[in-house]
């Protein structure tokens, strides 16, 4: 069976104090209150007891797939790109139980490793780092257990080393064929199970229920895939040889050091792009008809402008919650120019330019995000408050009562979008649960189904006030670059983001027994001024992270 | 110009070639062309007074929107009155998701953290899926025990899914026309020598990367234990397919690079996907296939039909919008047209018997819906096309009873292919094999 992850394991009955006609709406709310104090449990309780929640067994998503194999061979091609997707559950596409292996991608990692493993070969002596002129088995020897070293993230044991030399090394280099044996050696390593997952069974097994500590091999292989979405790199290696990957102390510096990576970018820009939906970008329609300009070009300008947004608030400004909210700067490139009616710029390349702090502040305010939750011919209030609401809130919208006929309205010249979804608030059956969508998204109204700004809709004027329920900083505002100073300083936003890379950095939900750890989450993000360069470091500090549960075969 | 492997080729890799992999295409056991099951899918359900046909059982007349079939009505079982009970469940999903994931494993889908618009948050089917269960019989006669071929799918979450090799399992379809053309027909390169060389070391890689997969299940949990050996199956499955490369295909001409996401791409990324369906089908490299377009919520757009609002949006319009009906029945005939391509490709086979591939097929066109706008379950709007080698009785419009399990309709499949089974899926929501189809 599958593990079961829910979202209402830590819905706080106290946060939803004073909602009861919102309610049964909608799960999830602030585990803390928003004037800082838990709901009647203080940390010590809760982590009483060194308990890591459940850690399945983690395969390698396309993106580490391909950071691995440039780390590991100097391979940049991305050859990942020639597998099916990655499967989805849930907001990310790396949760661990839905990335299971098919007949096709099985065929994708043998057809990847056989080129992969070709170009690396062409270059002889360099890549095998040994010369088999002077004695081809000896070399092949020193290769399989320096190479593997590196593929399998751990020294490979007596009894695989002698495998692959015997087993495919040995027959393969029949004919005096030794680039056979290797190539060989090569492709069977990236397609062993020690490439291809990331296994955390070294650790002897203690009592039963104990919780595990990590080897310090494994140590180094959750730091690298967390921080860089690849393998670990010679200094991880070496702390992992003086099994100095141990204490919190020792984590955190290394988590510290490899922040300061450029390799750190790719990761962080992952977890961006799927949590505000940028990535869905790439398959999202529009209606020719009602939005000529939007092309391939334009979609692919949107998604690395709010990449170059993302880079530039988490390594040149202050990487806090509050800057992604509010910084009225964006990275505008001569297609995304059309977008902001912007004339003169003429570069391919994004160029930092500052907006009218009026119009536009911060990420919810980008094209990408805006054009990805719309309709192909109109802005989408529902799909944008529902995005506020699950993605920044944390919490889940109850769906549609079963006997109503959903009814998206039309366009109708002289409707503006807003009036055409007033019947949201009109039929009761629709009003309980679109209150908490509705006007949100109205707050959006200034922005067209591609994310430009607007002053008129269908021939009237924009109507842009929007209010806020069910959270920590409720009330009223007008557009959405004021919606993002509400959320900028709502606790129930900062701690959400926490959960959300808590998801991203464990592939999995969070459970019953992550209380401890999401709570030592939230009190390192608090004290770091939300900084989400801290957040990150202190996703290595929890039980979760530190530790895992007894193999329950 | 790639060279496609001699039979001396394949004997000479010296590995243990499965005898049936040597039989000349399109001969069976007994001599007679072999059954296949073709399952085709598309999206949101339909507008069941414009399905539906007229008259009775033997004589009738095809709707607007099945009239593109009118060349091939002896060659049609249309089934009404299905109904997709294991999606009325309260099992996690919503409706979308419920019918995607169930209309073809008949069981409920797993708890998990999808959220869909409605019900509790779901994982992947259940199940196995009835073709995937047929392939388990049928499966090793073929190079490929199945091919799974998709049109802009896009996604790869529970919508996007509905084959399923077990629970939690779902197989991805092939949606690059241009890598299908690769896996399926380019062939091998280089000279004999040279192919059995790379055929050896295949092998020796392929067999480690089992023993190290089936030592890892060893070690883990349970859970993760199925997903490790998931994966080990699909090394022996692609393994197999090393030693029994067909002989003979023609492949289809005109496969070149095109724009995925290009949505006015849809009609030509789909007309070369069933090309290549149907080449893989004539030369025997399977005999289980599937051809889903889109996904379910498909938002799809038409616009060479005038139809500028997404498929999803549009069906979820109320009855009484005529303009979104007209515009909903218009592509649901557009997809009556992209079937009946397909079964005059299939029907333009010929058998060595003097029958068709079409003949020889059970072609069966789905929806996760019956009617989009109320998600409903009920009368799915079901299409079966050849008498798989004289198992089904075509040329006719088969009204069931309201409230016939859909899965019944699994089991009959499997039947037609040989099958021997009585229940599939949930039992709950299954009553043995839909009597009337022979």
């Amino acid at each position: 069976m599958i593990p079961r992850v829910s979202h209402h394991v830590l819905r706080s009955a106290s946060a939803l104090a004073g909602l009861s006609v919102v309610a049964a709406c909608y799960s999830g709310g602030p585990l803390t209150n928003a004037d800082g104090t838990d709901n009647g449990t203080t940390t010590s309780s809760l982590c009483a007891k060194t308990v890591p929640g459940p850690a399945p067994l983690r395969r390698l998503t396309q993106l580490q797939y391909d950071n691995t194999v440039r780390d590991l061979l100097g391979d940049n091609t991305h050859p990942s790109q020639s597998f099916p997707p990655d499967q989805k559950q849930g907001d990310f596409t790396n949760t661990a139980v839905a990335l299971t292996v098919s007949p096709l991608l099985a065929q994708g990692y043998e057809s990847a490793a056989e080129v992969i493993a070709a170009r690396a070969i062409a270059k002889g002596a360099t890549f095998f780092g040994c010369d088999p002129v002077k004695g081809e088995d000896a070399c092949a020897k020193t290769f399989v257990a320096a190479f593997g070293k590196r593929a399998y993230r751990r020294p490979l044991t007596t009894e695989e080393t002698q495998t692959l030399f015997d087993k495919l090394y040995t027959p393969n280099r029949m004919d005096a064929d030794f680039n056979n044996g290797i190539q060989a050696v090569v492709e069977a390593m990236l397609q062993s199970a020690s490439f291809l997952y990331l296994p955390e069974i070294g650790a002897v097994d203690r009592k039963k229920d104990d919780a595990v500590p990590l080897t310090s091999y494994e140590m180094a292989s959750r730091l690298s895939y967390l921080l860089w979405s690849s393998m670990p790199d010679d200094a991880l290696f070496a702390a992992a040889d003086a099994d100095a990957l141990r204490t919190p102390e020792q984590i955190a510096a290394q988590a510290r050091r490899m922040l300061g990576d450029p390799k750190a970018k790719s990761a962080v820009e992952d977890f961006f792009a799927q949590w505000l939906h940028v990535r869905d970008l790439g398959s999202v329609a529009k209606d020719p008809g009602v939005y000529p300009d939007f092309d391939n070009t334009m979609r692919a300008a949107m998604q690395a402008e709010t990449l170059a947004f993302v880079d530039w608030v988490m390594w040149q400004s202050d990487a806090r919650v509050e800057t992604l909210l509010t910084a009225p700067v964006s990275f505008i490139n001569a297609s995304t120019a059309k977008v902001y009616g912007i004339t003169g710029v003429t570069s391919a390349t994004p160029v930092k330019t500052d907006l009218d702090p009026k119009q536009r502040a911060g990420i919810i305010t980008q094209p990408a995000i805006l054009t990805a939750l719309s309709k192909p011919d109109r802005s989408s209030p529902v799909v944008r408050g529902k995005f506020i609401r699950e993605r920044f809130l944390c919490q889940t919208i109850s769906p549609p009562p079963t006997d109503v006929i959903i009814t998206p309205p039309k366009i109708t010249p002289g409707v503006s979008t807003r009036d055409a979804f007033s019947q949201h608030s009109i039929d009761p059956k629709c009003s309980g649960c679109h209150k908490l969508m509705d006007p949100i998204g109205f707050g959006f109204e200034s922005f067209d189904g591609i994310g430009r700004f607007r002053t008129v809709d269908q021939g009237k004027p924009v109507d842009a006030s929007g209010s806020l329920i069910g959270s920590d900083v409720d009330g009223t505002f007008i557009g959405a670059p004021e919606l993002a100073k509400k959320l900028a300083q709502s606790q129930q936003v900062r701690d959400c983001v926490a959960v959300e890379w808590f998801r991203y950095g464990h592939g999995r939900g969070e459970t019953p027994d992550d209380a401890c750890s999401l709570d030592t989450l939230k009190k390192a993000f608090s004290a770091a001024n939300y900084d989400v360069r801290e957040l990150i470091v202190a996703l290595t500090q929890t039980d979760a992270f530190r530790y895992r549960p007894q193999v329950k075969p | 110009m790639s060279l496609r492997i001699s039979r001396r080729g394949i004997l000479s890799a010296g590995a243990a070639l499965a005898a049936a992999s040597l039989l000349p295409r399109g001969v069976g056991a007994d001599n007679k062309p072999p059954k296949r099951l073709l399952i085709v899918f598309s999206a949101n359900g339909t507008i069941y007074d414009n399905w539906a046909p007229s008259g009775t059982e033997n004589a009738f007349t095809l709707s607007p929107i099945l009239a593109p079939l009118a060349p091939f009505q002896k060659k049609l079982l249309i089934v009404d009155g299905l109904d997709v009970k294991v999606a009325h469940a309260p099992g996690p999903g919503d409706d979308h998701m419920k019918g995607m994931g169930c209309m073809l494993t008949n069981i409920e889908l797993l708890p998990g953290n999808t959220q869909g618009g409605a019900g509790t948050p779901a994982g992947f089917a259940g199940g196995i899926s009835i073709d995937q269960r047929i392939v388990k019989d049928v499966g090793q006669m073929t190079r490929f025990p199945s091919l799974e071929f998709g049109v802009m799918v896009h996604d790869s979450d529970i919508w996007a899914r509905m084959i399923y090799s077990g629970a939690n399992q779902p197989l991805p379809p092939m949606e690059d026309p241009v890598k299908v053309y690769a896996r399926l027909f380019s062939g091998m390169q280089g000279n004999p020598a040279e192919i059995t060389k790379l055929l050896k070391r295949r092998k020796s890689v392929l067999d480690h990367a089992s023993v190290t997969l089936d030592t890892l299940a060893t070690r883990v949990s349970a859970d993760d234990r199925i997903r490790v050996e998931q994966h080990a199956a699909s090394v022996r499955e692609i393994e197999k397919q090393l030693i029994a490369q067909t002989a003979a295909c023609s492949a289809p001409s005109g496969v070149t690079q095109i724009d995925l996401n290009n949505e006015a791409n849809y009609p030509a990324v789909g007309k070369l996907q069933m090309d290549l369906l149907v080449a893989a089908l004539a030369c025997d490299q399977t005999r289980v296939a599937s051809l889903q377009w889109s996904r379910s919520v498909s938002q799809i757009g038409f616009p060479s039909l005038g139809i500028t609002s997404g498929h999803h949006d549009l069906s979820h319009k109320p009855d009484d919008d005529a303009a979104s009906k007209a515009a909903l029945v218009k592509i649901n005939i557009w997809y009556a047209q992209q079937f009946a391509y397909l079964l005059q490709k299939l029907d333009a086979v010929p058998e060595p018997d003097g029958t068709t591939l079409l003949d020889n097929t059970m072609v069966i066109w789905v929806n996760e819906l019956a009617k989009g706008n109320v998600h409903s379950h009920s009368p799915l709007p079901v299409v079966i096309a050849g008498s798989c080698g004289g198992a089904i009785r075509t040329g006719r419009y088969l009204k069931v009873p309201n409230g016939t399990p859909q899965a019944n309709l699994l089991v009959s499949a499997a039947n037609a292919m040989g099958v021997p089974l009585t229940s599939f899926g949930n039992p709950a929501f299954c009553t043995g094999a839909l009597s009337g189809l022979a």
